[in-house]
């Protein structure tokens, strides 16, 4: 039997919800997290690893400065929870593969050279430090690069973490902090009343003075059980490993010819990924062979070499999309005590430090890190 | 042991010699060499399925890393190396494809040319239909006509086999062999490699019959070189003549231990012992009667079996169960359980009943039930084998187990439905093959019920490996269980069992049970990982190689 009453009711077992719960319940808070299905088996489980800081080069690309500049803020929310991240194997008590070893999207052309100095202007203003590095420079700490590699930016703080891990040692430090997890409830209607909520699940109804919506890509259907709309969606995405090879690549390494993120994981294997959308079947995903090939190409043009490795699996997992790449967080407008944690396209990235910061709000205090500019309740 | 050395190759400078048409696999067996990879934590691996399902006979090729031994053929002057866990990334080699891909569109696309797959074949493409057959295998055949190939005297298994061959290909059937199919799409797209090309497909139509892979025995000791599955030993000796060692043990349950201990014994092994988990027939008289009068003819053969093995002095022990096999003198100690007088051989070969290789069905869609009997998934199909895809025909054991003579039943049958579908011939009178197909479904009933290959939870101490490729242990499942997995998909994220090579072929089954188990759930079609592209690793300048094609499909 389900408990009926927490103080806060936090929705979704992903990074965002678990780290919510684990800091809301260090703070003393009565905490319940409810999850459909499975911890972390979203995106915060099957995503690729990445631990972005730089403005994606595409995006950059496709939507211009304009829109870089209006997005540069939530660059320091990011900085931020890298911070968290370089903290966090300590703090949840066990070794999540943390590596910021630094990443470079590698450029073949003058113009690319050109589009990725822009780039780091922008990011410089918003305290972000992307050097560019001219062939022979890039040559020296990446020579496994392709020879018609001619520069790159590199932003030394980004890497990345391995996301099987980190899901489960955060809900474990969650729980030995106090917090009480659900599985398999899935949330399927809220009631506004009385300055609380009623949260209404397939398990029975929960009242809560709180309720923190970390759905990630499912987070839409949530706030319109509200009668809330969200400018928020599910995009499917699919992510490729390979056998392990030596230790041979450092870096997080992005093209400037398209979409790409490519690192080697501990136990030797590429994965490489960087946005390629997975094909849909019925309610279900599968891999597409043209996203497949597409994505192998664009590793082969930067790494020859993986040209000669075997890809061992590709998965398919939604991510959860906002229109211009900016998170929505804090309390939603007109709606007293209903928080919304969700940070989109990089949210395993920047998962620690939404969470802080919706812990933080709904702790009733001042965000550790203004949101002015960041999210868009905050404009 | 038959044919003159054809040349030498080496393996870690050392010379081996090989006689033409054998695999590295069979001429390192057959110069005693067992271990041909290392693994991350320091264990050596060998052959152990011996048809390219495993993935654990690794090995260097002239400076390539991790090729399968069971399944390249042996050259003269080739440089072969033990493989390391972690080869360079800096050497490995860019392979340019060997030719632009191809593109083929048969009205109706054949998976696997064994024993359904042929007969489909012929069926269809004597109904006017274009057909293409797309093999693995450098030669065709199956697991159950298993095609020899080294020249030398064909059995009477391989004859048959041989003749249908011969018919699909004067009926008109296009064959192509070694094609490592690695993708299958919605719209029935098959993405393959073949021989350094890209082969892609885009029939009207497709019938899968890629036929099963063995269920090993997994206890303490499964993993070392020299213990192998028993089809493994099968297709050295049928197609290779090569020995898999001097003296042999086998374990597990069912009719193809006995067989190929027969087959080896006949061929000059020394059988050490056969342990058989299914009570002796002679103790359960009604079953073997049945068993006699559902199929006389191959009960006889099973029957005198038994009796060549027991004139030959071949122990052969029913209601026997294997304990552990440990290394021991330079060859493996095999104990049994409650057993105190263990026997050595130089192999161990294991068959515990069989799996279905479905995973091309289950990446398209294809629906299944688990069959608890066989502890297996059944495909659901209609009675024309035709599965809940649009298209999508399933025959023989890839659909779940049914035997040799059922397959061909049903690729018979499948092949003429699937022709008059696509509008090639019409009204056709399966009533012959169906009769035929439920005799030799009946038969398999009572066969299976004499053995004893019921599914097992691995009953196996902590640091027993689960799971081959990623080196998990029974202990790391049981931890990953007490997380209280909801399914086995999410015991594969919290231990990492199924991540590797093979794709949880083996693992994935016992994975799926022990969920079940912990839950007190039924296992059912969605207990199992899901399937995913690549089905089997792919080179990524593999995946490269059908990028143009791609584009300009459709
Ligand atoms: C393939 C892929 C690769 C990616 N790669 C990267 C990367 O390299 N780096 C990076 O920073 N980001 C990456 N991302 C994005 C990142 O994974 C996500 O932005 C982030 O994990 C979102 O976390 P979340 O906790 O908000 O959502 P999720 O992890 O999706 O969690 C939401 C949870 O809410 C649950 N839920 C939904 N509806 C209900 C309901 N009604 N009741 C109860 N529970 C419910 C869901 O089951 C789910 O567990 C990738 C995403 C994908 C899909
Ligand atoms: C190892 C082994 C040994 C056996 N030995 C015997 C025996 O001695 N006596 C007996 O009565 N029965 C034996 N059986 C059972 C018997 O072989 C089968 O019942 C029978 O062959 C079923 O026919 P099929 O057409 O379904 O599959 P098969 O005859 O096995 O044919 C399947 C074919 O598909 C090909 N294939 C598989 N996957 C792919 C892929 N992804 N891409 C391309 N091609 C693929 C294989 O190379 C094979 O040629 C054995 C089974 C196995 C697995
Ligand atoms: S023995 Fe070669 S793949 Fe299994």
């Amino acid at each position: 039997m389900m408990q009926s009453k927490a103080d806060v009711v936090v929705i979704g077992g992903g990074i965002a919800g678990l780290m919510t719960a684990m800091y809301l319940a260090e703070d003393g808070a009565d905490v319940l997290l409810l999850e459909a299905g499975e911890l972390g088996a979203q995106a915060s489980g099957a995503n690729a690893g990445s631990i972005h800081l730089q403005i994606q080069y595409p995006e950059f690309v496709a939507y211009g400065e304009a829109w870089a500049r209006a997005y540069a803020p939530c660059l320091r929310l990011l900085t931020s929870s890298l911070t968290l991240w370089q903290g966090l194997s300590d703090r949840v008590g066990e070794d999540l593969q943390v590596k910021l070893a630094g990443g470079l999207v590698v450029a073949r052309t003058e113009t690319q050279m050109q589009a990725i100095a822009a780039k780091a202007h922008i990011e410089a203003e918003a305290g972000v430090e992307t050097i560019v590095l001219n062939r022979s420079d890039l040559r020296d700490i990446a020579p496994y690069l392709a020879e018609d590699a001619i520069g790159a930016g590199y932003c030394a703080r980004e890497g990345k973490a391995n996301p099987l891990r980190a899901t489960p040692a955060i809900a474990a430090a969650a729980e030995r902090a106090g917090a009480v997890i659900h599985r398999h409830t899935r949330v399927i209607a809220i009631e506004a009343e009385g300055g609380g909520y009623t949260v209404v699940t397939d398990k029975g109804r929960v009242q809560a003075g709180r309720v923190v919506n970390a759905a990630g890509a499912a987070a839409g259907q949530i706030a319109g059980m509200l009668g809330l709309t969200l400018g928020i969606d599910g995009f499917p995405l699919q992510v490729t490993v390979t056998e392990p090879m030596a230790a041979t690549i450092p870096h997080l390494i992005y093209s400037a010819a398209g979409k790409l993120s490519l690192k080697q994981v501990a136990n030797g294997g590429l994965v490489i990924g960087g946005g390629w959308p997975a094909a849909r079947r019925g309610d279900g995903l599968v891999t597409d062979p043209r996203s497949l090939t597409g994505n192998m190409g664009m590793a082969a043009g930067v790494v020859p070499s993986v040209a000669g490795v075997r890809a061992l699996r590709s998965w398919t997992a939604w991510v959860n999309g906002t229109p211009d790449w900016r998170p929505i967080l804090g309390e939603a407008p007109g709606l007293p005590g209903f928080f919304l944690a969700l940070f989109p396209w990089v949210g395993f990235s920047a998962g620690p430090m939404t969470a802080r910061i919706t812990a933080d709000l709904v702790m009733g205090r001042p965000p550790t890190l203004p949101l002015k500019g960041i999210s868009v309740l905050a404009d | 042991m038959t044919g003159q050395p054809a040349g030498h190759f080496t393996f870690d400078g050392k010379s081996v010699p090989l006689r033409p048409g054998q695999s590295l696999a069979a001429a390192l067996t057959e110069a005693g060499l067992r271990s041909f990879r290392q693994t991350a934590k320091g264990a050596t691996r060998g052959i152990f399925c011996g048809m390219g399902v495993c993935q654990d006979c690794l090995v260097t090729v002239n400076g390539a890393p991790n090729r399968r031994a069971c399944m390249t053929p042996a050259v003269a002057g080739q440089d072969i190396r033990t493989q390391v866990p972690f080869p360079d990334l800096a050497t490995a080699p860019n392979p340019q494809p060997a030719a632009p891909a191809r593109v083929i569109a048969p009205d109706l696309l054949i998976v696997g040319g064994g024993a359904g797959g042929l007969s489909a074949a012929i069926a269809a493409r004597r109904a006017g239909a274009s057909v293409t057959i797309l093999d693995e295998r450098k030669v065709g055949g199956g697991q159950y006509f298993k095609q020899s190939a080294v020249s030398g005297p064909l059995d009477a298994q391989q004859s048959a086999g041989a003749d249908l061959l011969a018919q699909a290909l004067a009926a008109g059937a296009e064959l192509i062999g070694e094609v490592e199919i690695w993708g299958a799409f919605d719209g029935l797209l098959f993405l393959a490699e073949h021989k350094g090309a890209a082969l892609i497909a885009r029939p009207r139509a497709a019938i899968i019959a890629t036929g099963a892979y063995e269920r090993p025995e997994i206890r303490p000791g499964w993993t070392l070189p020299g213990v192998m599955t028993t089809g493994a030993a099968q297709t050295l000796w049928r197609s290779y003549r090569t020995l898999p060692g001097k003296r042999v043990a086998l374990v597990g349950s069912g009719p193809l231990n006995l067989q190929v201990g027969l087959e080896l014994a006949q061929g000059g092994a020394e059988v050490v012992m056969i342990a058989e988990r299914g009570p002796a027939p002679w103790l359960r008289p009604i079953a073997a009667a049945a068993l006699a009068l559902s199929g006389p003819a191959l009960a006889w053969t099973g029957l005198r079996s038994l009796a060549d093995l027991r004139k030959r002095g071949v122990p052969v022990r029913h209601g026997a169960a294997l304990d552990r096999i440990d290394a021991a003198e330079g060859a493996l100690r095999v104990t049994l359980m409650g057993d105190l007088s263990p026997v050595i051989a130089d192999a161990v070969l294991m068959n515990a009943g069989f799996d279905p290789q479905n995973e091309i069905l289950r990446l398209l869609g294809a629906e299944a039930i688990y069959d608890p009997a066989f502890g297996h998934l059944r495909i659901t199909r209609d009675d024309t084998c035709a599965t809940t895809v649009p298209g999508l025909y399933a025959v023989g054991d890839c659909a779940g187990l049914g035997g040799a003579p059922a397959a061909m039943a049903e690729g018979r049958i499948a092949g003429r439905a699937a022709a008059a579908a696509l509008g090639f011939g019409d009204g056709y009178d399966t009533f012959a093959d169906q009769r035929q197909l439920g005799r030799a479904r009946r038969f398999q009933r009572h066969l299976w019920a004499l053995h004893d290959v019921a599914p097992r939870l691995p009953d196996v101490p902590d640091d027993t490996l689960i799971c081959r490729c990623e080196e998990i242990d029974a202990g790391q499942i049981r931890a990953g269980l007490g997380e209280k997995p909801g399914h086995a998909g999410t015991l594969k994220r919290a231990t990492r069992v199924g991540m590797g090579r093979c794709q949880g072929r083996y693992c994935g089954p016992v994975a799926a049970r022990l969920v079940a188990a912990a839950t007190g759930t039924p296992v059912q079609d969605r207990s199992y990982f899901a399937p995913r592209v690549p089905i089997k690793p792919v080179a990524i300048s593999a995946i490269l190689a059908a990028e143009e094609a791609l584009k300009d499909a459709p």
